[in-house]
């Protein structure tokens, strides 16, 4: 049997599967191809927006309504077969709400905290947005010393005199909304493969080469198989396929090589997972420099909270867990939350990538059209949002 | 914390609740890479803990080790092995994780205390040569006066048919059912039950261990693919090979995983790589013969009571049985029909009167036997008889190991026991030695009966005091402590968490003491502080308090709640290909102890799913919980 299908998506995660959804919706046939041994591997997807402002010339506006839950909402439900929810703090706290299938992927509505040490140019940078927080109209309320730690995810009053909390200052910033990413593309995947069949959705597998006439691939077992596209090839860009991608380019068509090169900056993130003694506040994401903080859970929030703290910490040394990292992790943990001991769960490294363009880089090899779509990692919010563009434009 | 950064080729390293340390594989591992100009570092052991592997794209993995004084190192490895003990659980049923059933480890923990009530039975999970060992050896201690083996899994017993027999002599038995559930009646009293084609029995016990096997695998996993970080999980208790062979099979193992870093890694001089050749011809030639399992096991056939005349005859005219009795003197019988081949016997005589050959036959050289009765205090199993007499006579006298207390006396009479434990005449006790690691007594056995009774009936147990309290008095000083405000009298010095099993207050969270804090489940509020349980020991007026809801759990994951069938339901919906996919999905062995609990159940659920695990490896960071002072 030969096999022909209109687009073929190559990548993981859950770009390609919204893209692959969209396509179906649409009614043209599509094949996913997956160089990993299998499914969400990469776990490049956030659950929220980590909001690293890296110049005071980002549009704030722009960047906080994006991200509000109920765009976070709209963004997410149109290529989402099932239900999700969306919870509201005051909701969770009458128990009542249109909310049914507790299963479902959840959207949390979260204040942010920003918070920065008396001096330094953090609490410059701080400053600055507050300002134009207050401008936008967004509210901020500035808070300092003990009530503003209070607040604070996982903050513990143990010795709370002596720590001298006063020189501290930060914002309770606007409420934004939050995912569960595993429920939400676990769900899509089942939907996708329902409709496509598991002989379109395949994972470990090797591509070979491509042609005016197709894409000719490896499973790990049996012979080469080619495939015909009548369309398009999409690559869903993920750092795996990154040295593949930059080699097909450079092969045909050097001057995209350029665009993409200039494209993208990498960003090492740390992911720790801490355990709390005490249940702690799930209604606040904390912004401590470059540490993000949140307690960490599925589904609705227990009215306690989670005892699950999850710290992003961003890497400013390209090495991963070294002394800085325990260092910044200790000075946040004891001074400043006060604990006298933490417990470490877990920790991820994670390479965020910061796209400056999110157009499809193009080409075109012996007839087979050929776009590799950035920006495949990230909140997971943006992800579906950007998959929707670009599928509309193909 | 202050934190030592090095750099290293070859990493060993010891993963949580592994015991001895180094294992022989990783002492020949390490010999073969460091002579090829490898670095290598072992790390584990006392005072040193490994927290952790963090795979890295480019290659090789970062290792996270605390010292002794707190210090971290962070070591850049370019190939990682992480040794991991064997740890099995049953699949789960109702009320498996509770302080009723306990692994292998932990039991051997609680009787080395001597102090845990064994009485009046303790049903061990498992068929396997460890599991009949243990059997035999709560029998022999007088701990225990009934074990009940339960083979869940298998279709017939697991072990060697030499340790059945010793087993079964002791007065063992064997149940083929699968365990349903497990509830508590009394503090010191455990009810399971075990569904077998006949239905549901009901066994009262006074404690469940969980010995296994339950899945086949041993050796080592490389994962992901092509990357040298490698997972390997002790041979030392592979279920049909004895401990001599298991420590040769992972020294092979070694020398073949040591090939791939040799050449994947280093540059060795051409002297090194033709002997290293050769010996990794010899491994991989011997590998392939002990990898090959060993025929199925030779089983006793009884015709009623007697041995059957199939049976009779094998005995008969196997080469490690006396093929004449000498009417004077003794005579050996290695009636080692199976072919274990562990040579302990060989090696222990001094005459050379024992052989076994290359296919693990077993063969007697009557002439060179001088009747030392060295082999009978040598073999673990307790395989060995000595004969004296003539067959045309009306007695013989035998000699067999026997260790339950009290020893009968001589000129006594005590009942002779078939290899299955049942009794079939009565004997004279002619003489005792107990001189040597195992005591010996001569019995006098009627003729006819010479090939049939392997052993002596013990004198029955003096009636245990059902009562645990009265059951411990006497045994060490007992201090009074507060449990929740309770004022509760244990012995003073032993483990908080040993303490709480005597009393019948043990958590679920306690069954597997790991000793060093490596599964971190065990922790309990000491004097307000924050400790675990099994690295704590008990002093007078301690005040300790713990959360009291922990109830006895029927889920596959414990820690995080999660049941076999969410697991089906994952399988079933999301359809992934392998375990690494299933376990983001699940979450499963992302709880408090690491997969330290529901790893084994879980990749056997996968299995039954049609997902292939056999080459996962966890290498989520850390393994363990650690906490930062």
């Amino acid at each position: 049997m030969k096999l022909r299908v209109d687009y073929l998506l190559i990548g993981t995660g859950a770009a390609p599967l919204l893209a692959a959804q969209k396509l179906t919706a649409r009614g043209d046939s599509v094949m996913i191809l997956n160089p990993d041994s299998d499914f969400f591997l990469e776990n490049s997807e956030l659950s929220l927006d980590l909001l690293s402002f890296e110049s005071n010339t980002t549009d704030l506006s722009r960047r906080f309504a994006n991200n509000f839950p109920e765009q976070v909402y709209r963004d997410l439900i149109p290529e989402f077969p099932g239900a999700v929810e969306i919870a509201r703090e005051e909701d969770l706290r009458r128990s009542a709400g249109p909310y049914q299938v507790a299963e479902a992927p959840w959207i949390r509505s979260r204040h942010r905290l920003w918070v920065a040490p008396e001096r330094g140019v953090a609490r410059d940078r701080l400053e600055v947005l507050y300002l134009r927080a207050l401008d936008l109209g967004l509210k901020p309320q500035w808070l300092e010393g003990l009530p503003l730690a209070k607040r604070f995810p996982g903050f513990s009053f143990r010795d709370v005199e002596s720590r001298n909390l006063d020189g501290w200052v930060g914002f309770v910033g606007p409420r934004l909304g939050d995912i569960d990413v595993s429920r939400y593309r676990t769900g899509l995947l089942e939907f996708v493969r329902e409709r496509l069949g598991r002989e379109n959705v395949m994972t470990g597998v090797h591509l070979l080469n491509a042609d005016q006439k197709g894409v000719r691939f490896q499973k790990s077992e049996g012979l080469p198989k080619n495939i015909e596209v009548g369309r398009a090839v999409l690559f869903f860009w993920t750092p795996k396929l990154d040295r593949m991608l930059r080699q097909n380019l450079e092969r045909h068509f050097p001057r995209g090589l350029k665009a993409y090169q200039e494209s993208a900056s990498l960003q090492r993130w740390e992911e720790w997972d801490l355990l709390s003694r005490d249940p702690v506040n799930p209604f606040l994401v904390a912004h401590l420099e470059r540490v993000r903080i949140w307690a960490h859970g599925e589904g609705p929030p227990p009215a306690a909270g989670w005892n699950q703290i999850k710290v992003m910490m961003r890497e400013k040394s390209d090495t991963w867990v070294d002394q800085e990292s325990f260092d910044e992790l200790s000075r946040l943990v004891f001074q400043f939350m006060g604990w006298d001991r933490f417990t470490v769960r877990k920790m991820t490294p994670r390479a965020l990538y910061r796209w400056n363009g999110m157009t499809p880089i193009e080409y075109e090899t012996g007839g087979l059209r050929t776009l590799i779509i950035p920006s495949c990692d990230g909140p997971l919010h943006w992800i579906a949002g950007q998959v929707r563009k670009t599928i509309d434009g193909v | 914390m202050k934190m030592r950064d090095g750099q290293i080729d070859v990493a060993l390293l010891a993963g949580p609740r592994l015991g001895r340390w180094p294992t022989q594989g990783v002492r020949v591992l390490s010999r073969h890479c460091s002579d090829a100009g490898l670095r290598v570092g072992w790390y584990g052991g006392p005072g040193m803990n490994v927290r952790g592997v963090l795979p890295l794209d480019a290659g090789g993995a970062l290792v996270m080790v605390e010292d002794v004084q707190g210090r971290l190192h962070r070591i850049r490895a370019k190939a990682v092995v992480k040794v991991s003990p064997e740890l099995e659980f049953p699949m789960p049923f109702e009320g498996w994780y509770s302080p009723g059933l306990i692994p292998e480890s932990t039991a051997r923990k609680l009787m080395a205390q001597g102090s845990l009530n064994w009485q009046p039975v303790v049903v061990i999970l498992g068929t396997g040569t460890r599991a009949l060992r243990l059997g035999s050896e709560l029998m022999e201690s007088r701990l225990a006066s009934r074990v009940v083996c339960v083979e869940s899994v298998f279709s017939e017993v697991q072990g060697w048919e030499v340790e059945r027999r010793r087993f079964e002599i002791r007065g063992g038995k064997i149940l083929f059912g699968t365990p349903v559930v497990l509830a508590q009646k009394s503090p010191s009293l455990w009810s399971i039950r075990i569904r077998d084609d006949h239905g549901v029995r009901v066994l009262d016990a006074a404690r469940v261990i969980s010995v296994g096997p339950f899945v086949e695998d041993s050796g080592y996993r490389e994962y992901p693919a092509g990357s040298l970080l490698v997972e390997w999980e002790n041979s030392e208790s592979d279920r049909l090979r004895d401990d001599a062979e298991t420590v040769l099979l992972d020294e092979h193992r070694a020398v073949v995983l040591a090939s791939r870093f040799i050449k994947g890694l280093a540059d060795p001089s051409p002297r090194f790589k033709s002997e290293f050749e050769r010996v990794l011809w010899s491994s991989k030639q011997k590998l392939k013969e002990m990898e090959s399992l060993p025929a199925r096991r030779h089983q006793w056939a009884y015709e009623g009571k007697w041995l059957s005349t199939s049976s009779r005859e094998t005995l008969r005219t196997f080469e490690g049985v006396p093929s004449k009795l000498k009417p004077e003197g003794m005579m050996a019988s290695i009636e080692c029909v199976e072919p274990i081949g562990c040579k302990i016997c060989e090696k222990s005589c001094p005459a050379n009167a024992i052989k076994i050959d290359r296919e693990k036959k077993t063969f007697l050289i009557e002439d060179r036997c001088t009747g030392c009765g060295f082999c009978l205090q040598a073999c673990p199993s307790g395989v060995p008889v000595m004969i004296e007499g003539e067959a045309k006579g009306s007695y013989v006298n035998l000699v067999f190991p026997f260790s339950e207390k009290p020893f009968p006396k001589k000129g006594e009479r005590a009942g002779l026991l078939s290899r299955r434990g049942e009794v079939l005449a009565q004997g004279r006790i002619m003489d005792q030695f107990l001189d040597g690691p195992v005591p010996l007594f001569k019995v006098e056995v009627p003729s006819h009966l010479a090939w049939e009774v392997r052993g002596v009936q013990p004198s029955p147990l003096e009636a245990s005091a059902e009562n645990s309290e009265e059951f411990y008095q006497e045994r060490g000083t007992r201090v009074e402590v507060q449990i929740h405000g309770e004022t509760r009298r244990v012995r003073e010095g032993q483990l908080v968490s040993v303490a709480l099993f005597e009393i019948g207050m043990a958590r679920p969270n306690d069954i597997l003491m790991c000793g060093d804090g490596s599964c971190g489940l065990c922790q309990i509020e000491v004097d307000g502080q924050k400790k675990f349980a099994c690295e704590t020991t008990i002093h007078q007026g301690m005040d300790l308090r713990f959360t009291r809801d922990h109830p006895a759990s029927s889920e596959l994951c414990p820690c995080a709640g999660i049941t076999v069938r969410d697991i089906e339901e994952k399988i079933a919906s999301v359809k992934p290909d392998t375990l690494e996919a299933l376990s983001q999905v699940s979450g499963v062995c992302q709880g408090k102890c690491h997969g330290l609990l529901c790893r084994q159940s879980w990749i056997s659920v996968c299995r039954s799913g049609g997902i292939e695990g056999g080459r996962f490896n966890d290498w989520r960071f850390p393994w363990v919980d650690w906490v930062i002072k």
